[in-house]
């Protein structure tokens, strides 16, 4: 939901480590995040604080599992080896086999830049250098846009 | 005076009368006397006292204040009152614990606090001041460390962590909640 980012970020997990010099508070051990409709369950889920203000966080996860209620449309599910979710705009970036799906519609690639707020998606090419072994991925985008009638079909 | 002070005058010496002389009876009625090495009393005590000890480079480390310190020679403990006890860093702010209640074990090394335990820390350049309460807990002044395996609980004006067991590397600025651990966080969005 567009609300979903002024609400508290609330996360339950096994273990925490808070770094004081740091700034960060890192939790370990079946993370769930919860912000509004925003849902992330992840292996560890580190919060940046500045003046005692959550900024930045980051979950990692085989993957990491995230899905949000957009205020008018499907349900968004996304994973991604790593997110970096930005709680001052809302913005969210999934790397790392990263796919974001919502009615029948699927994106993946690298990289891929998705607004909280109004749920938008926008992938990118990979510009970091091809690693060797990625022959499957070249990082080129692949969005699979079902026809339209399919997917009322489909319902 | 009017009648009800008088009442309560005379019934307040009626109870100092009772009280003083179940004490004188039951002192009497000390069975045999325990010898001196067996029994777990004090053998001096301290008032209103402030007790800083420094490290090497002659900068504080910790300073303890308390009300009441009472010293048991039989196991060599020491209790003490209503205390607050100064956890001190270089470059961090420090953490300060306080608690109705403290016993010092091996000279200082090991110190149980219980009763309403608060720790504070005031803010720092990434976080606000910070309060965590929880029943008990021990502190190792010297390693500069404290832990406890009961609940906790940490508040700053934006936030709110609850876990079971906590374990507090004081020097190295690192806390860790060990189980069953809840965060929420205030979000201010620009």
């Amino acid at each position: 939901l567009s609300s979903d980012r002024e609400q508290p970020v609330n996360i339950t997990a096994d273990r925490m480590r808070a770094d004081e010099r740091e700034g960060l508070s890192h939790y370990e051990g079946d993370v769930f995040l919860k912000q509004g409709s925003l849902e992330i369950r992840a292996e560890e889920i580190t919060v940046y604080l500045e003046e005692g203000e959550v900024t930045r966080i980051i979950a990692i996860g085989e993957p990491a599992k995230l899905q949000q209620q957009p205020d008018d449309r499907e349900m968004v599910y996304s994973e991604a080896r790593r997110m970096k979710y930005n709680t001052r705009n809302g913005e969210l970036l999934l790397l790392e086999d990263a796919w974001v799906k919502q009615s029948g519609n699927r994106i993946s690639g690298k990289r891929i830049h998705y607004d909280t707020s109004n749920s938008i998606v926008t992938a990118n090419r990979d510009t970091a250098p091809k690693q060797s072994g990625d022959s499957q991925d070249d990082g080129r985008v692949r969005a699979i846009i079902e026809p339209k009638e399919k997917q009322d079909a489909g319902e | 005076m009017n009648k009800l002070q008088v009442i309560t005058i005379i019934l307040l010496v009626i109870l100092i009368g009772a009280f003083s002389n179940w004490l004188l009876t039951d002192l009497d009625t000390q069975p045999r006397v325990i010898s001196r090495e067996v029994r777990h009393d004090p053998d001096y005590y301290l008032e209103n006292f402030t007790a800083t000890s420094m490290g090497e480079n002659g900068v504080a480390k910790h300073r303890l204040v308390a009300d009441y310190l009472e010293h048991y020679p039989d196991d060599d403990s020491v209790v003490i009152q209503q205390l607050t006890l100064d956890l001190f860093r270089q470059d961090l702010p420090p953490w300060t614990a306080q608690a109705n209640q403290g016993v010092v074990y091996e000279q200082g090394e090991r110190v149980e606090l219980s009763g309403e335990v608060e720790l504070h820390r005031p803010a720092t350049d990434h976080d606000e001041a910070l309060t965590l309460l929880t029943e008990k807990l021990t502190v190792y002044p010297q390693r500069e460390y404290a832990e406890t395996d009961a609940a906790v609980t940490i508040t700053s004006d934006s936030s709110e962590t609850r876990a079971i067991g906590m374990q507090l590397d004081v020097a190295q600025g690192l806390l860790e909640l060990l189980s069953d651990t809840r965060g929420t966080y205030v979000i201010n969005p620009r």
